[in-house]
């Protein structure tokens, strides 16, 4: 009897002790997370910096100095390149272990692995794209080039000094509560996040778009929706520059121009990436020395997707911001030179209808020949679930993303995307001799690797120059090439080479005195190639061109300013065309009061406002009411931008394009659209009990990255919106905002300043998890230098890293 | 009552120790032990393995609370739908509670299958 009590309660109680180790659904595994010896209360830190201050590290050659500044950015001093690399690696590991893995994973498809089959679309998407095929090309260019490989080795054994000398207690509160382990790092992760960033701002394609309208809705619709080109465009590079080359031939227009029908209602994801950057040349300044500002527009999250960082060799001294996961500085400045970029948003790639013999995809059509397709199946593994399998059909042109398998309506639907960045150029040789770049010439030369994403560089140095130019590879189009979905089926439609390099845009010291971009137009219409640009800015850009040309004496915190402006372009420009619809004399109360405070209002965002809630409500209803036949009849096409149905408003009311719906007249329409919005305003103001100030009615949340709730930041008053400088925009519930701002004076020895959205560490429960947050809702700036006294002087913590 | 509280502090001391090294299932094992030395009866086993891990943890968790000025459990309470630090600190030492009161029944069961009961088959024999 006592034999049975004993053997049962044995099994009782490693049953118990096992379950309590186990996570169970989405409850993370109670016993070992609770444990305080181990679990999740071991990552609460009382200091920012928690380790010994020398670690004897194998894979280093010689001892590294790194100094961690009183905001924890490590100020790196090494004695040869691979160690500086090795030690890079080894603190972005210290501080932003699961974030740079959570990346990589996002990147290669691998996200299901980690929270389960909400994320399996997402993952075969990844997959679809071509994500490791594309890593994969990309390591076999870099493989050419010893410098990089031996860069990518020294920052990838780096991390992984890091990730071994991990116990359960020491590994990042995520993995502890979604209960798994880190891998060991490697290139081919570093290159993944490249290719991810790649994709993110190669954007989304309008292809899909214009075919449908085309189809549906005829070519003086989409014209008339979606204009190539608009009147009052300012471009990056000046109108009016002259093109010092002799253009390469284009292929001629094919006559006859075939487009597939696109199936209806598919829709790309349309992220609201975007960015500003601009320097100002000695001309302008107060000092006499050239500035550079930069400000990326991404979706936001904690921790942040930057991080900074300090390197020091006999090589290079190179201060900035990175992302965690990638060696090197990707926007910053050294002794001579600063360097900033935007989206330059060109389209880099385009879809093609492929034509299989038959369903079983093995061969398709291509002129008089019959091609192979290669199948490819991708195991998706799902967290406590089986695997996924997904077959990936790889043609000439590229990998067929879209089909009856997925999101696809018609079984003969086999689109294929064709992108520039499946086979990227050198893009870490680029930053890798931007770091070190000493004069214009070595930016110049530093670009010519640079492949994907189509960038705008902004480029300021001591010696006083100034410069703006779009890097990428660009496919060379006949007029017209990639506006729509092409056959597949046929050499004409193919790209037949790239633009040369050297004939990209740029502009060097233009007599203005300034170069700046923010995702506008790249060029006027004399450029000598066409191009396709996906989701063109019409605001921002011309706010920034507008206060550049009007300042003479720039200092730091005139470009502080800048970065900060809140001034909302289309409210300025639109407004008063939309008050004149009104009869004010029929307005309730709580009309009147929204309408008294449009006429008084200063056209600036800003927190304490109500103005701005009531203007971008009322912008809102009338997208909505003037837009909404786009989302019938199967359709789901995006919205006219604002600056285009401002211009339709102003200029082509009476167009027979123009449907107005129920309403008789344009009138009614926008003083309706009023009214209800000033309706939803008065009910916002009644749900939260106060008054609907911008700052309240437009609060914002900065999620974690893994959605966990209370990692992410509290409710935020900031000011800016859609269109203003300092943006911030919601779409699609996600997040976009400034997600680093950056402003350098290039004087003798150049200086700079830094704020973004989150903290150096990536642990929630360490001090500067969120240090940066609140100087960053009030726009202000942690001073950056290459100097060692400054940084002296300050308290932080040294760490000695030894072979 | 002596046993007792050499039973509490010895459970707690040796779970300390051993914590250093090994996850926390090891507890589970400490109490065992201590259980199988220091033989009380079937419910001071439990009660005695169960106030030694959970007022261990409940210490430990205490003292990195206060140090660390709540900075993560004010995080993690939610997640466990608790409202305050020490509403997750007593959850940890309810935990604990349950790992350590298992240990120290089982080791009091050993106990007697080890010892107890040879005496007495050696009795019937």
């Amino acid at each position: 009897m006592n034999k049975v009590v004993t053997y049962f309660l044995i099994a009782l109680t490693v049953t118990i002790t096992t379950l309590l180790h186990i996570s169970i659904g989405k409850l993370p595994p109670l016993g070992k997370v609770l444990d305080p010896f181990h679990g999740f209360w071991q990552n609460s830190e009382a200091q920012p910096m928690n380790m010994a201050p020398q670690l004897s590290l194998t894979g280093l050659k010689e001892p590294v100095n790194i100094y961690f500044d009183e905001h924890s950015i490590p100020h790196i001093q090494a004695q040869n390149d691979p160690d500086l690399y090795f030690a890079q690696g080894y603190v972005s590991a210290l501080h932003r272990l699961w974030q740079m893995e959570a990346h990589t994973h996002a990147a290669a498809g691998r996200v299901s692995e980690i929270v389960g089959p909400g994320a399996t679309n997402f993952d075969r998407l990844q997959r679809r794209k071509g994500a490791l095929y594309t890593a994969k090309n990309a390591l076999q260019q870099i493989a050419k080039d010893s410098v990089i490989v031996s860069m990518l080795q020294a920052y990838t054994a780096g991390v992984n000094a890091y990730i071994t000398s991990l116990t359960y207690r020491d590994l990042p509160i995520e993995y502890k509560l979604l209960n798994y382990r880190p891998e060991p790092w490697t290139s081919l992760k570093t290159i993944l996040l490249f290719a991810k960033m790649a994709d993110d701002l190669s954007g989304y394609d309008d292809h899909f778009r214009n075919t449908q309208v085309l189809h549906y809705m005829g070519k003086e619709k989409l014209d008339f929706l979606y204009p190539e080109h608009v009147a009052e465009e300012e471009p990056v590079i000046p109108k009016k520059t002259p093109w010092n080359f002799r253009p390469i031939r284009t292929q001629a227009v094919p006559l006859n121009m075939e487009v597939p029908t696109a199936p209806r209602g598919l829709e790309q994801p349309s992220p609201a990436n975007g960015s500003n950057n601009w320097a100002v040349s000695g001309r302008k300044t107060r000092s006499g020395a050239p500035y550079l500002a930069n400000d990326p527009h991404l979706p936001l999250y904690l921790p942040c997707i930057w991080y900074a960082v300090h390197l020091q060799s006999p090589t290079v001294n190179v201060i900035g911001v990175t992302i965690p996961g990638a060696p090197g500085v990707i926007v910053g400045f050294n002794e001579k030179i600063s360097w900033g970029i935007t989206n330059a948003q060109w389209t880099l790639r385009d879809w093609y209808l492929i034509d299989f013999k038959d369903e079983t995809r093995q061969e398709y059509y291509y002129d008089k020949l019959l091609l192979k397709s290669q199948p490819v199946v991708e195991e998706i593994k799902i967290k406590n679930n089986t695997s996924f399998y997904d077959t990936v059909v790889y043609t000439h042109l590229g990998p067929i993303v879209y089909d009856s398998h997925f999101m696809g309506q018609h079984d003969e639907n086999n689109l294929a995307m064709k992108w520039v960045g499946h086979h990227p150029g050198n893009e870490l040789l680029t930053l890798y001799l931007l770091n070190r770049a000493k004069d214009m010439r070595d930016f110049e030369h530093a670009l010519q690797y640079h492949h994907v994403p189509a960038i705008n560089f902004a480029f300021a140095s001591t010696q006083g120059d100034i410069a703006m130019a779009v890097a990428g590879q660009f496919p060379l189009r006949w007029k017209g090439q990639g506006r729509f979905i092409m056959p597949g089926n046929t050499t004409i439609y193919e790209w037949q080479d790239f633009i040369p390099k050297a004939h990209n845009p740029k502009i060097c010291n233009p007599r203005q005195g300034y170069v700046s971009s923010a995702n506008e137009c790249g060029t006027d219409k004399d450029y000598p190639y066409y191009y396709l640009q996906f989701g063109q800015e019409h605001y921002r850009n011309r706010r920034i061109k507008q206060v550049l040309s009007q300042t003479s004496k720039v200092d730091e915190k005139m470009m502080m300013q800048l970065q900060n402006d809140n001034y909302s372009l289309p409210a300025y420009k639109n407004l008063a065309l939309l008050l004149n619809h009104i009869d004010s004399a029929q307005l309730n109360t709580s009309q009147q009061e929204a309408y008294q405070a449009l006429l008084a209002w200063n056209f600036h965002n800003e927190v304490d406002q109500v103005a701005p809630s009531i203007f971008h409500t009322w912008q809102e209803q009338i997208n909505r009411k003037l837009w909404g036949a786009l989302r019938k009849d199967g359709l789901s096409l995006p919205r006219p931008s604002l600056y285009h149905t401002m211009d339709i408003l102003r200029n082509h009311s009476q167009s027979p394009h123009l449907d107005l719906g129920e309403y008789a007249t344009l009138s009614e329409l926008i003083s309706d659209a009023f009214k209800q919005a000033v309706q939803e305003l008065i009910s916002w103001q009644k749900i939260h009990n106060q008054p609907y100030k911008w700052g309240d009615y437009r609060a914002i949340v900065i999620p974690h990255l893994a959605s966990i709730t209370s990692f992410g930041s509290p409710k935020l008053r900031i000011n800016g919106g859609d269109y203003t400088v300092n943006l911030s925009k919601l779409k699609d519930r996600q997040l976009y905002g400034v997600s680093m701002r950056l402003v350098v004076s290039l004087e003798e020895s150049p200086k700079g300043w830094l704020s973004y959205p989150g903290g150096q560490s990536g642990n929630p429960g360490n001090l500067h998890y969120t240090q940066f947050l609140e100087d960053w809702c009030q726009g202000k700036y942690i001073p950056l230098s290459l100097a060692q006294e400054r940084q002296k002087k300050a308290k932080g913590f040294t760490l000695l890293l030894q072979p | 009552m002596i046993k007792r509280i050499l039973q509490v502090v010895i459970t707690a001391l040796l779970s300390y120790i051993m914590e250093q090294r090994l996850h926390s299932w090891v507890i589970v094992i400490c109490a065992s032990i201590v259980s199988i030395c220091i033989p009380t009866t079937h419910a001071s086993a439990f009660w005695g393995g169960s106030i030694a891990i959970s007022l261990l943890w409940m210490a430990k968790a205490a003292i990195i609370d206060v140090r660390t000025n709540s900075i993560l459990s004010v995080k993690i309470a939610p997640l466990f739908g608790l409202k305050s630090s020490i509403a997750l600190i007593i959850l940890t030492g309810l935990i604990g509670g349950i790992l350590g009161g298992l240990g120290g029944m089982v080791g009091h069961q050993l106990y007697k299958l080890l010892f107890v009961m040879k005496k007495d088959d050696f009795c019937h024999d």
